[in-house]
């Protein structure tokens, strides 16, 4: 019998960028490299998974914007289309490759990789991957999870209640629409838990959520089994903690797997490093060099000296034994626990961003592979579970109130209220006061007031996406956080005027529609 | 770094040591101008490490930047003078996450590669909405972020008001510790004021005490100490920034088995791979826990039940 679990938790999200009216736009390529990169190796992982009679267990968020993004036609025709260039420029890869076989191999696996993901996109799940990520919903082995509607940091909308529930709430629905069931899980945005959010959660049926360590730890009363139990917040809806052991192995810089100097480099690109006449039909039009995601080195060493090429069998062996020590830690971890906790099963939770493994960590969806076979066939102290079914196992849990707590640097808000970013929150809240007024002055509209309503709410939602702070903060892409940024607030306070105002002009409503087309379903009353 | 290190590099390495070190401005540079900001920036980083100051109130922007030398008096209420209990020593919660590649990951989730390009500018965000309001947000145990606005009519209301005396008195901030009272706008149990250049601004207020519950007071202060009050803000209470002092009856279990569960999930973690924290943190614990005198002490607090 085994004395402890482990719950891999994949955090998938990306902020809602879709722009019909330019013909190419860079910040989209956010989603077709994560699509590339993350989400088809990752439904690759799972089906050879599932093929070899693997037993796994894989909790992973899919947040509205992404869903939404992943059933968008016109972002699925232009994924093909991307990974049609991606195809050629390998192909001309392997040829320019021709006489350095050190570099050629791998050539040769960028094309294999892009056009099996090509066929995976297209022929396996007919341009939609939720199609993918339901299925193994559906067989038992993925638990999926919803998350603020648009992924608005909650802690920051306290004093604008009405907001934080509908942050709740429309997710909910969403997830309803998408996968014909409840959700059971939710994943704060962040993992931003303030005390009392829990009772939106409630409200929407929600059994669980996570929040970082310390928000457990610090809970009051003082939980007795730290991180390795959940607790049940007064709502009644569960609050799992992330183990802080399992997430430094990842993370550290000095122990952390992602280093290792056999993977993949991330920041030399052939985008920077070949001419311009050779790469321009790949980098962004102007003649704007960015990265293609065609990357021949490995890290090599730290610094940004001497690098040596990529061996792409090296770094699996390495993933292999990255997957094995990462066990290892986890049995020490769980034989420990299961005695101090005196015979309870310990749950260690491990979350992520889902967009590391692949991405960044080029080898991160093989590590996942080895990990969930090494679990399976290794060993018997461990086992793979998700939060639900712990639940079902422990359903008596300590009643405790976690601390407001987030996963962000220093744990608290600070990422996203500083200096950069602190601007925003003066709009943010008076929007949502604004939508709370509209909705309490305009009930039952119909036509295109109604349409109106609904729009001005899309506004609100999309302008409160954590992103945008984020990025300010970080200072990648701040432009454009900052144009998304005005533009929904510009968004929004004109529909309020002309709402207000009786004088709808239906030409722009029209515009915002076609641009900002997430939630379909909108309702303008949950703002009441 | 050195100049003539920096000058070798290629300008896509610069732009990424650039990114790293959070250098300002750095996407409209030039090569010539990121090595020269760069060498500057590492300089001054090593000659602030060896001063750094602490404990101003943090001006909020660039904008405000001129008003940095004006920093917050602390003017504690005599009245109902509340004796608090020595601070525990906060865990640095997460404090180690600063050394991992978290972060850098996450932003790398952004990162394509392309330099910052310019949009057309759309029009200018209205500065303010005519409101009169002050709203108080926690950022973290220590420090919260406070932003408000006056309209024109309540400040003639307050001209009205104060008659002569309205030239000679100051606008601030009061910040009150109200924890644990139905405040009245007298029975704080301690408050101090800082001084504000305008009726339309921000601003960061270090609370320095986790867990308490706070709201402030914008206002003219008048040379007799009264205060004509414009604005009241929300109240909040700051993040927990440690263990709990109250254990759960029912749950009780051995001082030993505490130890044990909390030395392995907290102290190794947010210690980065520092032993020594990890001691520190189970020594405090056991002191916790030893201690009978802390326990019971935890106030009753309506936050935490909402």
């Amino acid at each position: 019998m085994e004395k402890g679990y482990l719950a891999l938790v994949l955090h998938a999200h990306l902020p809602f960028v879709r722009h019909p009216e330019y013909d190419t736009f860079l910040e989209e390529k956010w989603l077709y490299e994560a699509i590339t990169e993350t989400y088809i190796p990752l439904i690759d992982v799972f089906e050879g998974l599932v093929r070899d009679g693997v037993d796994f267990r894989i909790t992973m968020t899919l947040t509205p914007p992404l869903i939404a993004m992943l059933q968008d036609p016109l972002l699925q025709q232009r994924y093909v289309r991307h990974i049609g260039k991606l195809i050629e420029l390998s192909e001309k890869e392997i040829h320019r490759t021709r006489q350095q076989p050190e570099f050629n191999r791998t050539a040769v696996m960028y094309r294999d990789k892009f056009r099996s993901a090509l066929h995976t996109f297209v022929d396996k799940y007919d341009l939609n991957l939720i199609r993918a990520f339901k299925g193994f919903q559906d067989i038992g082995k993925l638990e999926i999870i919803t998350c603020g509607a648009t992924h608005g940091f909650l802690p920051l909308m306290e004093g604008v209640p009405k907001a934080a529930r509908a942050q709740v709430v429309v997710a909910v629905e969403d997830y309803k629409r998408t996968f014909g069931r409840a959700p059971r899980g939710f994943w704060l945005p962040e993992c931003g838990y303030y005390p009392g959010v829990d009772e939106y959660l409630k409200e929407a049926g929600i059994r669980y959520f996570f929040t970082d360590t310390h928000g457990l730890l610090y809970a009051v009363p003082r939980p007795k089994y730290g991180a390795f139990a959940p607790i049940y917040c007064k709502s009644g809806v569960a609050a799992f903690g992330r183990d802080q052991e399992s997430s430094k192995q990842v993370w550290s810089s000095e122990e952390g797997y992602p280093g290792d100097y056999c993977y993949r480099e991330f920041y030399r690109d052939i985008g920077f490093d070949l001419d311009m006449d050779y790469i321009a039909p790949y980098i962004h039009n102007n003649g704007i060099r960015i990265h293609t995601g065609v990357k021949y080195y490995r890290i090599t060493g730290s610094g940004f000296g001497h690098k040596e090429p990529y061996d792409h069998a090296k770094a699996m062996e390495q993933a292999a034994e990255h997957a094995g020590n990462f066990l290892f830690n986890r049995k020490k971890q769980v034989e420990y626990l299961h005695d101090a906790m005196g015979g309870r099963r310990p749950i260690i939770v491990s979350p992520y961003d889902a967009e590391l493994f692949g991405h960044w960590w080029y080898e991160g969806p093989d590590f996942i592979n080895y990990l969930a076979r090494k679990i399976y066939y290794d060993q018997n102290t461990i086992k793979m579970i998700t939060p639900s079914e712990y639940l079902e196992i422990y359903p008596v849990n300590q009643v405790a109130t976690p601390s407001l707590s987030s996963w962000g640097h220093k744990g608290y808000s600070e990422v996203w209220l500083e200096g950069s970013n602190d601007w925003i929150y003066r709009h943010l809240h008076k929007a949502a006061e604004r939508m709370t007024e509209l909705a309490g002055r305009f009930p039952n509209a119909e036509g295109i007031l109604k349409r109106a309503l609904n729009q001005a709410a899309r506004e609100l939602l999309l302008l409160q996406s954590s992103d945008w702070a984020f990025i300010m903060k970080t200072g990648t892409m701040v432009e454009y956080a900052v144009k998304r940024t005005k533009g929904h607030i510009h968004g929004f306070n004109r529909l309020y005027e002309e709402i207000m105002e009786n004088r709808i002009d239906e030409v722009y409503l029209k515009e915002r529609e076609w641009k900002d087309n997430i939630f379909p379903d909108m309702d303008y009353n949950i703002y009441l | 770094m050195k100049k003539s290190e920096l000058a070798e590099k290629t300008k896509q390495e610069l732009m990424e040591i650039a990114r790293k070190a959070g250098l300002a401005g750095r996407s409209k540079m030039n090569k010539d101008e990121l090595v020269s900001s760069l060498a500057a920036l590492f300089k001054e980083k090593i000659a602030g490490s060896l001063k750094k100051a602490g404990g101003k109130q943090l001006v909020s922007t660039k904008r405000q930047a001129a008003t940095r030398a004006l920093t917050a008096k602390k003017a504690q209420l005599p009245a109902r003078q509340k004796i608090k209990k020595e601070a525990l020593v906060v865990l640095p919660a997460a404090a180690g996450k600063a050394e991992t590649w978290q972060e850098k990951v996450e932003d790398t989730k952004f990162y394509l590669g392309a330099e910052e390009r310019a949009f057309i500018t759309d029009k200018e965000l209205p500065a303010g909405y005519g409101d009169n309001r002050i709203v108080l947000m926690a950022r973290d145990p220590h420090w919260a972020y406070v932003y408000w606005e006056i309209n024109s009519s309540r400040i003639d209301e307050a001209r009205r008001n104060l008659k002569s005396v309205f030239d000679k008195s100051r606008l601030i901030l009061r910040v009150y510790d109200i924890t644990s009272v139905e405040f009245d706008g007298t029975n704080a149990h301690s408050c101090f004021d800082i001084e504000i250049p305008n009726v339309l601004g921000n601003w960061y207020v270090n609370l320095g005490r986790p867990n308490m519950t706070f709201c402030i007071d914008i206002g003219y202060r008048m040379p007799d100490g009264g205060m004509f009050v414009l604005s009241r803000s929300n109240k909040i209470t700051s993040p927990r920034g440690t263990f709990s002092e109250v254990s759960d009856e029912e749950w009780m279990s051995s001082e030993e088995e505490y130890k044990k569960i909390y030395a392995r999930s907290g102290g190794a973690g947010y210690a980065g791979s520092s032993a020594e924290l990890a001691e520190a943190v189970k020594k405090r614990l056991e002191k916790e826990i030893s201690s009978g005198s802390v326990r019971g002490l935890e106030p009753k607090k309506s936050s935490h039940n909402h």
